[in-house]
């Protein structure tokens, strides 16, 4: 196909059509609205199934009922609605079922407002839902990324039986790019013999459930979900190094931040301050590994944000202590400007400089 | 140029960009100028959240009535709209929301537009998935038609893909309008064209090349 000019959240539901999504529950709230809008236009033409639920709830149920029964499932929506749908997220990865989930996110606490924000890290990769599970949250910078990941999403929720999330922030999904849609390399992916599509009388019936009332069954259940999720640890971790070669300061940022921080870096390069960036694209699983590929020359690191600080934890923790981590966000709605970054890691420099004595 | 000039067209065509740059085009000592934003179903990357670049140029600018140019998403024109739309001296670009669902709002003020000079523009840019064919873009003013109660009366060939747009796409959306222009008997009358491309411009395409500098995309977008 040839190059297109899209809005992230039409190109997301292009996106998702083209990697085999079928059905759709969600529930309207801004910045994400012109997914429904799309996918009830869109989906039906491609034989699937638009359904606007009664609320995030009901949505993220009817998610778990079309995934048990062998679907391939998607829901949208942004922060306080995808606040509301954590229970069915639990009882998803409870039950062991594949989904894709959309977060356009948004200003929080509560309601807060309808600006971009980067404020759901924690929700996303902490989980708001009950027991010891994860989801795969996915965090594309433009909009061509956004495509080509949730493209491949649906692959990837098929393989591990388990949720995954794309996490883009109100930016990406109300901008405009260009986009080309490509086609992912195949997974060779497990028949869905587990699934609730009818026995013929032919075998015993599968059950979809995430209650296990014997502890060492729940146990054993916990233990299958580890090892899982050692595997994507494994297989799934994204990133990306931009200039990080002799690298003194480097920044990690994702997302729309992302986007920023590489204008920050750019203008500090040609200022002859050795910047740089890690980005994730996986957020979980967090890319742990890319600290250990930094350069004896880095001196400090920066976690930046559209939020108070979050992921700046995972930052820490992916340093271990080898660097000292700054930090630099807006929040509510409020995005930074290049200059904003560029003083703030000048900054940091300059104290680590000054610690040290150099 | 007629008084009112109203701003149709697919959601993602350019029509905010396209009034803006109209509004600023004719900012005269003359006349007062004054950009409505109708948009009631974009959250972001509205007109009015250049305010105020355009207030600076003597532009008035028009918003919802919260008097909130950015985080507010109602469907709710100020009754402000009025004066610009009633005001005979008032030059006024009316930016209405895309599509026909946009286009909604238009039929409200139908009582005092069709009572005014107005020119009702929709705008094309052939490289958005769902306006690449002539039975796409005709199909999309009918539904524009049908929603606002107001005849199109000429079209604008915004065809770009940000700036990365290049000649040879410019050309191919000068086609479609001109293919759509012939079918419904309409003039072309604006190419919102780069202001790094203006040269490009073949000398024969009927209508005014409008420079476009892009006034909603953020210095960082550009990468």
């Amino acid at each position: 196909m040839e190059k297109v000019l899209m809005k992230g959240n039409e190109a997301l539901c292009a996106a998702a059509i083209r990697g085999g999504c079928r059905y759709f529950f969600g529930y309207p709230i801004t910045p994400q609205n012109e997914i429904p809008e799309y996918m009830s236009r869109e989906l039906p033409k491609a034989g699937g199934v638009f359904l606007q639920a009664e609320s995030e709830v009901a949505a993220i149920n009817m998610v778990y009922g079309a995934a048990g029964a062998g679907g391939r499932v998607m829901t949208s929506s942004s922060s306080p609605g995808i606040a509301l749908k954590q229970e069915g997220i639990s009882y998803i990865c409870g039950a062991e079922l594949p989904c894709v989930i959309v977060n356009i996110s948004r200003g929080g606490p509560g309601l807060g407002g309808i600006q971009p924000s980067q404020a759901d890290y924690f929700q996303s990769t902490r989980g708001g839902g009950n027991g010891d599970y994860r989801l795969l949250v996915l965090a594309p910078a433009n909009i061509q990324e956004a495509v080509d990941l949730m493209t491949e999403a649906f692959d990837i929720a098929d393989y591990y039986r388990m949720p995954v999330m794309i996490l883009g922030d109100g930016m990406i999904g109300q901008m405009m790019e260009p986009v080309v849609f490509k086609t992912p390399a195949a997974r060779e992916l497990p028949e869905k013999e587990w699934a609730t599509t009818g026995t013929g009388g032919a075998r015993t019936p599968n059950i979809i459930n995430s209650l296990r009332l014997d502890p060492a069954e729940l146990e054993k259940l916990n233990l299958h979900l580890q090892e899982k999720y050692e595997r994507v640890r494994a297989n799934e971790v994204r990133y990306e190094m931009h200039q990080t070669d002799e690298a003194e300061l480097v920044f990690v940022a994702y997302g729309t931040s992302a986007r920023i921080v590489k204008n920050a870096v750019a203008v500090m390069r040609r200022q002859g301050v050795k910047a740089g960036l890690i980005r994730p694209i996986s957020l979980w699983p967090f890319p742990e590994r890319a600290f250990d590929e930094l350069p004896g020359s880095v001196r400090a690191l920066m976690s930046v944000e559209l939020s108070q600080g979050q992921m700046i934890d995972d930052v820490k923790i992916s340093a271990r202590g080898r660097w000292p981590v700054g930090f630099y966000g807006r929040s509510g709605g409020m995005i930074f400007t290049q200059q904003e970054i560029v003083e703030a890691g000048e900054k940091m420099l300059r104290e680590v400089s000054h610690v040290s004595g150099v | 140029m007629k008084r009112i000039t109203i701003v149709t067209g697919h959601y993602g065509s350019g029509k905010s960009e396209l009034s803006i740059n109209l509004a600023l085009r004719i900012v005269s000592a003359e006349r007062p100028v004054a950009l409505l934003d109708m948009d009631v179903v974009n959250p972001y990357f509205r007109s009015r959240e250049r305010r105020q670049l355009l207030e600076q140029h003597q532009v008035r600018v028009i918003g919802n009535s919260f008097g909130k140019d950015v985080g507010v998403d109602v469907p709710a024109v100020s009754a402000e709209a009025y004066a610009p739309l009633q005001d005979e001296r008032t030059t006024t670009i009316v930016d209405a929301g895309g599509d026909p669902v946009g286009a909604r709002v238009l039929g409200s003020f139908g009582h005092v537009l069709s009572k005014a000079d107005c020119e009702v523009l929709c705008v094309v840019n052939a490289l958005r998935p769902e306006t690449q064919t002539p039975e796409q873009v005709v199909s999309l003013i009918c539904g524009i038609e049908a929603e606002s109660g107001l005849r199109m009366t000429a079209l604008a060939n915004n065809t770009h893909m940000l700036e990365h747009t290049s000649a040879a796409e410019l050309t191919r959306g000068f086609e479609l309008c001109h293919s759509v222009a012939e079918q419904l008997g309409l003039p072309i009358l604006y190419h919102g064209v780069l202001q790094s491309l203006v040269a490009e411009v073949p000398g024969d395409w009927p209508g005014e090349i409008v420079p476009i500098a892009m006034h909603l995309r953020e210095a960082w977008m550009h990468d």
